[in-house]
């Protein structure tokens, strides 16, 4: 490619929340990792692995989070996820049996019996039961920018009185990063894009060199920003903040103005698990008879109404295509005219939730595909490339405070301060204090105590979640939500009660170091 | 997953055709942990929700509530009601001024409140206290100070990097069409129109779980 005259980052933030039930057979909450891998990471990886093959010049960055990074690698999780599949192919096999006098449908149980047999090819085979090793080899390969995310995606801004806490969630996701991909990370995704001024600081104490931040991050930063979202910007801690571009976000993320609303994609709502008869149906949905998604559906969005007409895959192959063109088209003339206005060479920053890929909307990650091969082939005047290596263009960038934001609804703190989630906060504070406290008290803690405060830290940790808080505004899957908070809550002052008696429960302690068996290498004192 | 309302109350999946046991099928199923609802301390805590809104929860202990209601009995006072008073702060460390805001009356069951101040960028705290029925305020608990954030672009210029305002604007204004002398007003309403449109958080939760679909 020629001398580009700016630059696309697209950034995709892969999280789950910690949830490993090995005291139950099955467990449907598993089953979101499940999911996830099938319809999202495994695609990303195929597409990635494409790309590379066929030497497709491209950039990207993607956030793994700590929890993900953790259960990727858990054997438990691993094997479960391939009785999964096992369970996916079984299904698929029979639905092409059952759909072969109907031509239309029976194509498509095949592409889905195709892509679990791939799918099995990809995770076993070609990477070993080990997805992280996958992003790995991207990242090697001067690819992909993998970054990090907070311990367990705690919400910083609403922890923001207790510091030690926040560089525990920064610290641990540092060392597990380093821990799997063999150096520091060079950035971070701040868990729901949300920043409190200050909090690059301990980035910066971290060896972090970026974040992000949401658009009014830096529109409604100090000094008025000279480029808008269109450039890094330096806080006096010398970290980076680079802010999230409305236009290109809004044409991917939004089901009614974006992309996925296209009435050929494929319907989400629309599944084998609610369509077919259930005697049919029992053995692949939940395993107490409730009528669960399946993965496999036939359906195309095909327009507001009830009626949905059958996915016609080459059909939404094509709209994939066009809206990459499309996509292409408008960041050339989005480059275009901010360069003329700029000083130095725009930057876009496009970031997106990793699940949106494949998961919500299926043809995701054809779209993201066909996608960065035009950029490379078909233009010359954008290039993608990754906040790590723009940083490197220029010798100075210019300076700012940004301002607190999250991409949250309305732009702040609300979605996880709400009247039905706010009593988690005077919890979290409180053992957050305890913590911090303990870690001091007990500055070279051995043998038992040692291990009772590593276990504090990690349920202080998986009490912080800002999924818990999320789930329960959601209203969905509430109560699992809830029961987890109080858990790790109840957990932690119960094993902070036993270190303070020195009267400490090794069953409970064993019981919950193999149940919660995240953060292995964690050590308390990082709160003192 | 998706169709959340299918399985919301079904966290545990017993399959009736598993019978061989989970690799770890030794831990003990989840225990129930009783939770406190308060933890004798005597404090009131402030958090920001957004530039317009603060959030407050309190704990008062007994023995500090006795002690203030003995003194105000002492000084020949009459108690009148519980209050959460509210200040805004004005300047740093020795040279920092409090100034009344507003005042909520308190029921005796409240321990937490959404504190609506109104204007953003500006720095706060809040006290639980007593209101005598001459007027007399006693303290039982004074909250860390907290800043809301500011809601609009700074006017403050770094001298290094000025461009022109017409440049600037013509830069945010990409997508809104041709810039005029109103862009500043359009892009801030673009903003803000991006900020409520809803449900960009959402990994495998869900994509519009909190909008409903509308944008």
């Amino acid at each position: 490619m020629n001398d580009p005259k700016g630059y696309l980052a697209l950034v995709l933030h892969a999280h789950l929340p910690f949830i490993r039930h090995p005291e139950h057979e099955t467990f449907l909450e598993e089953n979101w990792l499940f999911e996830a891998i099938q319809d999202t990471y495994i695609p990303l990886i195929e597409v990635f692995d494409r790309l590379i093959d066929d030497g497709v010049d491209f950039r990207m960055t993607v956030s793994l989070s700590p929890t993900l990074l953790n259960m990727l690698r858990d054997e438990l999780l691993v094997s479960r996820y391939l009785k999964h599949l096992d369970k996916l192919t079984t299904l698929a096999r029979m639905e092409v049996e059952r759909t072969k006098s109907d031509e239309r449908v029976n194509k498509l149980s095949v592409m889905y019996l195709e892509r679990y047999t791939r799918a099995k090819h990809v995770f076993s085979e070609k990477y070993n039961n080990d997805l992280v090793s996958a992003f790995k080899r991207f990242q090697d390969l001067g690819k992909v920018e993998v970054i990090t995310c907070c311990a367990t995606h705690g919400y910083l801004p609403l922890m923001d009185l207790y510091k030690p806490a926040i560089k525990a969630q920064v610290k641990v996701a540092v060392d597990t990063y380093a821990e799997m991909f063999g150096k520091p990370p060079k950035g971070i995704w701040l868990p729901e894009c949300a920043y409190q001024p200050g909090h690059d600081e301990i980035l910066a104490e971290f060896g972090i060199s970026y974040f992000f931040v949401e658009t009014h991050g830096i529109m409604f930063g100090t000094p008025r920003p000279r480029y808008g979202v269109h450039s890094p910007y330096l806080c006096d801690s010398g970290v980076a903040a680079f802010g999230r571009d409305m236009e290109s976000s809004k044409a991917v993320w939004s089901s009614k103005e974006g992309y996925p609303g296209d009435h050929s994609y494929r319907e989400y709502y629309r599944d084998l698990g609610f369509d077919l008869d259930y005697d049919y149906i029992k053995p692949f949905i939940n395993g107490d008879g409730t009528r669960i998604n399946t993965g496999i559906k036939y359906h195309r969005i095909t327009g507001d109404s009830d009626f949905k007409d059958i996915y016609d895959r080459q059909a939404a192959m094509d709209t994939a295509d066009s809206h990459a063109g499309n996509f292409v088209f408008n960041r050339e003339k989005q480059i275009e005219h901010l360069s003329g206005l700029m000083d130095r060479k725009p930057i876009i920053v496009s970031p997106y939730d990793a699940e949106l890929f494949g998961h919500w909307w299926f043809e995701g990650p054809e779209w993201l595909e066909a996608f960065l091969r035009k950029m490379d082939h078909d233009q010359d005047t954008v290039k993608t490339t990754t906040p790590g290596e723009y940083l490197e263009l220029y010798d100075k960038y210019p300076v700012m405070k940004p301002s607190m934001s999250s991409w949250g609804y309305k732009g702040y703190s609300e979605v996880w301060l709400d009247g039905c989630n706010d009593w988690i906060y005077r919890h979290l504070h409180k053992i957050a204090e305890l913590m911090i406290t303990a870690a001091r008290e007990h500055e070279n803690a051995t043998g038992m105590e040692k291990r009772v405060l590593n276990q504090m830290a990690r349920e202080l940790l998986l009490a912080q979640s800002s999924d818990w808080a999320f789930i329960i505004k959601t209203g969905t899957f509430t109560e699992y939500a809830v029961n987890r908070t109080r858990e790790h809550i109840g957990r932690f002052l119960a094993l902070h009660s036993q270190l303070k008696d020195g009267n400490i429960d090794t069953g409970m302690l064993e019981d919950a170091e193999k149940k919660y068996n995240v953060f292995k290498g964690i050590d308390y004192s990082i709160y003192a | 997953m998706g169709n959340s309302d299918a399985v919301k109350d079904t966290n545990r999946n017993e399959d009736a055709e598993a019978t061989s046991q989970s690799p770890e099928a030794n831990v003990c199923p989840a225990r129930v942990f009783d939770i406190p609802q308060s933890y004798g301390d005597n404090r009131i805590t402030l958090m920001v929700r957004d530039p317009w809104t603060v959030y407050s929860y309190w704990e008062i202990s007994k023995d500090v509530e006795g002690g203030v209601r003995g003194q105000i009995e002492r000084d020949g006072l009459t108690v009148s009601k519980s209050v959460l008073r509210v200040s805004e702060v004005s300047g740093e460390g020795d040279d920092s001024e409090e100034k009344k805001a507003f005042e909520i009356t308190l029921k005796d069951w409240a321990d937490s409140w959404y504190l609506h101040v109104g204007d953003p960028g500006k720095k706060w705290v809040a006290e639980v206290g007593i209101v005598c029925e001459t007027g007399e305020f006693f303290c039982l608990a004074k909250s860390n100070p907290v800043s809301t954030p500011t809601n609009s672009m700074s006017d403050v210029c770094d001298g290094d990097w000025m461009g022109s305002d017409l440049l600037y604007y013509k830069m945010l204004s990409y997508g809104l069409g041709e810039s005029s002398f109103e862009v500043r007003e359009q892009v801030d309403s673009h903003l803000r129109k991006w900020l409520f449109s809803g449900g960009m958080t959402s990994g495998m939760f869900g994509r519009e779980s909190l909008d409903g679909g509308k944008e």
